[in-house]
């Protein structure tokens, strides 16, 4: 795996507003108006100097974090699911017909993958796959061609 | 010409004196003992000169003429024609997109593409994937939009700033049906139109883009637009960063900015999938209907200007060639601008935009 460690964005999933602003530093910027598939009403932390990924926040606790494809060159499913336990739930990706988001709710982990790469992965503090599915995912729409 | 007869539906019409056909005022006809057709079925069936003939005979009492429909196998690829001509013209078709812009018609790739791009589904659905007789109407769309990308395929690819890297289309393939989705569940599906596979750098159309109208006015525009989303996935998919940075919608290749900060929508709800589904929607209004998107996406109209000069410093004021129109499509034909040099209407109207 280069350039991305699941261990750093499960640290961020677990963090207050305050100590997410003291991991990311000096020069982090932040939206305040700032959504995420179905969730919104969320203020944005980004610091790409310190993490590749951004920081999203309710209500003073950090509700997820996503890191994109550009920080996960080179990372493989089996880089991620060694890292995780169990056979993860399976949707629908919005990043591609056979791609599918592996779901491991109970770990506060979700990616999306297809054969040949890693698209993005959310981290969030653990829940249920139907809590995920109602508060997180948005289902993409049939992909027709 | 490579091609090898596998079957001929040949059955007989018969003509009758007129006057019972609802829609047909000239002679009506049957076919083997079946319900009366008019002039506009004959011509389906058996072409204008079986017409010619039954209309001369008509007077002189019953004429028999021989239905030509039949799939033939050309070049490994199962077309279904309705002439001579026609066979002669698939085999042109398949041998220029194979010459002219490196592209093979080869449905087995992409039956290959979907087995390796969706290891998840079970054997005994994949096994069931099968190929699909093209139609005239197929590859006639497929001919035009890949000389849209003339300028990156084939020996042109050489002499364009894409040079120095692969051709990311080289087959493509008519398959019966797709897949749903890459997980034990998978099935075979019945909705997906076109879907391009990287591992093969093949793409399919399939089954489901038949009589499939939704996009545009015709059946044929449809199918041409298909191609050029499907080709785009392939050929566009090294724009796609500059594409998200001009745009202002997209965060990243797979997800959109907040909602306060999204600039220009997608042209159409499917492009607000993902990047890559945005990228190749504008590319085929673009192509099919250029001036649509001029209208509701002037920045991706722009953008595709931009990557279309990109290609070509100068670019080529060469129209295409529509083919002439036969009874299989319908009656229905192209917006023959769509098909003028491609830049030369983007450049236009841009200039018109401005000038707006």
């Amino acid at each position: 795996m280069t350039g991305f460690s699941l261990a750093d964005i499960r640290r961020f999933a677990g963090m207050d507003e305050a100590q997410a602003r003291e991991a990311l530093g000096p020069g982090t910027t932040e939206d305040p108006e700032s959504d995420y598939q179905n969730l919104d009403e969320l203020l944005e932390l980004d610091n790409p100097a310190v993490f590749p990924g951004s920081i999203y926040v309710k209500d003073g606790k950090v509700r997820l974090v996503y890191v994109g494809d550009a920080a996960l060159e080179g990372t493989t499913p089996e880089d991620l699911e060694a890292q995780l336990d169990g056979k993860p739930e399976r949707l629908r990706s919005r990043a591609g017909k056979s791609a599918t988001i592996r779901l491991h709710a109970d770990q506060g982990v979700a990616y999306s993958a297809d054969t040949s790469q890693v698209h993005f992965v959310e981290a969030f503090p653990p829940t249920t796959v139907n809590a995920y599915r109602s508060t997180v995912y948005k289902e993409p729409p049939a992909f027709r061609r | 010409m490579k091609t090898k007869q596998t079957a001929t539906a040949a059955s007989h019409v018969t003509t009758r004196p007129a006057g019972r056909h609802s829609h047909s005022s000239g002679p009506v006809l049957k076919v083997d003992g079946g319900p009366a057709l008019g002039i506009l079925d004959l011509q389906r069936l058996a072409g204008n000169a079986a017409v010619q003939r039954a209309i001369t005979s008509s007077t002189a009492g019953p004429v028999t003429v021989q239905r030509r429909i039949r799939v033939v196998k050309i070049q490994g690829e199962k077309v279904r024609v309705h002439s001579d001509a026609e066979q002669t013209e698939a085999d042109g078709i398949l041998t220029e997109i194979k010459t002219k812009y490196g592209v093979t018609a080869d449905s087995a790739t992409v039956i290959a593409g979907i087995k390796a791009e969706y290891p998840d589904v079970k054997k005994s659905v994949k096994n069931r994937l099968r190929a699909r007789t093209w139609r005239m109407i197929d590859l006639r769309a497929l001919k035009q939009a890949l000389g849209y990308y003339g300028a990156i395929l084939g020996a042109e690819r050489a002499k364009s700033t894409r040079s120095g890297v692969a051709q990311e289309v080289a087959a493509v393939g008519k398959v019966k049906n797709a897949i749903n989705e890459d997980t034990p569940a998978g099935k075979l599906d019945t909705t997906t139109l076109g879907e391009y596979f990287s591992s093969k750098k093949a793409m399919g159309l399939f089954k489901s883009s038949e009589n499939y109208v939704s996009d545009f006015k015709t059946e044929r525009e449809q199918l041409v637009g298909t191609f050029v989303h499907e080709i785009g996935h392939g050929l566009l998919s090294y724009a796609i960063p500059d594409y998200i940075a001009a745009t202002a919608y997209w965060k990243d290749a797979n997800t959109e900015l907040p909602k306060a900060k999204r600039f220009e929508k997608p042209m159409t709800d499917y492009g607000k999938t993902n990047a890559a589904e945005d990228i190749c929607e504008s590319a085929m209004m673009f192509f099919v209907e250029p001036k649509r998107l001029a209208k509701k996406c002037p920045k991706r109209y722009a953008f595709m200007v931009s990557v279309g000069k990109a290609w070509i410093p100068a670019p080529k004021a060469t129209a295409l060639v529509e083919p002439t129109p036969t009874p299989e499509a319908g009656g229905t034909t192209t917006d023959v601008s769509a098909n003028v040099d491609v830049l030369a209407v983007a450049v236009s109207g841009l200039e018109q935009l401005a000038v707006a």
